[in-house]
């Protein structure tokens, strides 16, 4: 990883190679969060179920990326979200009407409706954790290592994956999500990425 | 067991509401709207601005208590238009407020405030089309962003309300309200082919309605296009009935915007380039 130069913010690194999709870091975040049953701020997609040749298998472990420029916050009529310092974008519950207008304009299906509350939800990025020194539950909880939390990412994405490159993952709003992908490297990772970039013209 | 009915309803198409709220705060500001266009065609069909003034009142404030239902905790409907610095979406909200207001006071109020009412409220009504318009850019929505999805949404109320002005006065066919009819029936035609291309792409939430594309914006065509064509080009001039079916087409219009709604998210990405993967192999 090469050092930070510019602004930056704190978002989390998936390593594709690493995450077995396995759920730890989901039911982590339930159960730090005491999430209602059918809330869930973490999400795993799993692409290429079938392990078919032409394209690539991974588990994408995803959140809310606390984008530089997030499309809930503008949408939001209530003024309920707040990006920190930090770059930690919260939602004040108590502020939320449930219009679900965030819902809609937030490309990655991060927040979360609570139908018993009658709120949106959202990840907080374990701010109560992040205040203490410690880590996200999430991360904590990964037993691969896949997904860990980083304090510095620079708010112009190149470092790893550039969002909308990696298959599965798109940013139709351009509100710059502030997550990286750790992608397999060489030959292999090339070959399967033309492969599929040959399909998704096609398609 | 209604109220269970409620909540799955809501589980299935929360914008349930939200239809209604659109359709009936759209054909209210387009009375507001349309008020500017029949004074610049001469100012002849103008009507009474007391009734029209009643009529859009009534109309809103009908839209505002059904948007009310699709809100989680309706008690903070207040801090709606908080979020003014940044969300189109509290604009609307206090246009629509402010238009229902001032509709409302061009109603009860005594001459001349209520005439000065209702021109404020006419203003409110072109502002809060603007507002809209916005609300519904979400560049994650795919069927949403089509450059005339907002022109569409606008021409159809504005229709819609030149015939009620019509109506209310029993004046001669309109040539202004055919001429935006056929002007939205083509810009339908646009969002239809456009649709068309999207394939797989533009799967809606509620697959059971993708089948049903087809049929669904023929029916609005038919409802809010073709036959209040039919009855306002019928000798004589039928504008009750075109106004009847040009509301319920803006409804069928409504439900079809939003039931038709294409979400760009990582989950839906995910499962299209999988299928493409799937489809890929031999």
């Amino acid at each position: 990883m090469s050092a930070p130069t510019g602004p930056s913010s704190c978002g989390f690194l998936l390593d594709l190679d690493r995450c077995t999709g396995c759920g730890a870091c989901v039911l982590a975040c339930r159960l730090e969060n005491q999430l209602d049953p059918g809330v869930a701020w973490r999400t795993i997609h799993t692409l290429n179920i079938g392990r078919f040749e032409a394209g690539p298998a991974y588990h994408l472990s995803v959140a809310c990326h606390h984008c530089a420029e997030p499309a809930c916050l503008k949408a939001c009529p209530t003024g309920a979200y707040e990006k920190r310092e930090d770059g930690v974008v919260l939602l004040d519950t108590e502020k939320c009407l449930g219009c679900r207008y965030c819902e809609m304009a937030c490309p990655f299906g991060a927040p979360a409706w609570d139908a018993g509350r009658g709120v949106m939800t959202k990840c907080t990025l374990c701010s109560h954790r992040l205040d203490r020194g410690e880590e996200p539950a999430c991360v904590d909880a990964c037993p691969m290592e896949a997904l860990t939390f980083e304090p510095d990412i620079p708010l112009s994405p190149g470092i790893y994956s550039e969002p909308g490159e990696l298959p599965g993952f798109v940013d139709p709003a351009r509100c710059s999500p502030q997550i990286r992908f750790r992608d397999p490297s060489g030959e292999r990772r090339e070959h399967r990425l033309a492969r599929l970039r040959e399909v998704l013209s096609d398609g | 067991m209604a109220s269970r009915l409620g909540r799955r309803t809501r589980q299935v198409f929360h914008e349930a509401p939200l239809v209604l709220f659109s359709t009936l705060a759209s054909v209210s500001c387009g009375i507001g709207a349309a008020w500017w266009a029949v004074l610049l065609e001469g100012g002849a069909g103008a009507g009474s601005p007391r009734s029209l003034a009643a009529l859009a009142a009534l109309f809103m404030g009908a839209a505002l208590l059904f948007s009310l239902l699709h809100l989680g905790r309706p008690p903070r409907m207040f801090r709606a238009v908080t979020g003014l610095g940044t969300s189109c979406l509290s604009w609307e909200v206090l246009f629509a407020s402010g238009f229902f207001l001032l509709a409302g006071g061009g109603w009860i109020l005594p001459a001349p405030a209520a005439a000065w009412s209702w021109l404020a409220s006419c203003c409110a009504a072109l502002a809060f089309f603007a507002a809209m318009g916005q609300v519904y850019r979400l560049r994650g929505q795919l069927t949403w962003t089509y450059r005339t999805s907002a022109p569409s949404f606008i021409l159809g109320a504005a229709a819609g309300a030149v015939i009620i002005h019509l109506t209310l006065q029993g004046s001669e066919p309109p040539g202004l309200a055919v001429l935006l009819l056929v002007l939205d029936l083509l810009l339908l035609l646009g969002r239809w082919r456009w649709y068309g291309t999207m394939g797989r792409e533009g799967r809606p939430a509620h697959p059971i309605l993708f089948a049903a594309r087809s049929w669904l914006l023929g029916s609005r065509a038919v409802l809010a296009d073709f036959m209040p064509l039919l009855y306002l080009l019928a000798p004589g001039g039928e504008a009750r009935t075109a106004a009847f079916f040009l509301i319920t087409g803006l409804f069928a219009d409504r439900f079809v915007f939003y039931a038709l709604a294409v979400r760009r998210s990582t989950a839906s990405e995910v499962a299209r380039v999988g299928h493409l993967i799937r489809h890929l192999t031999p």
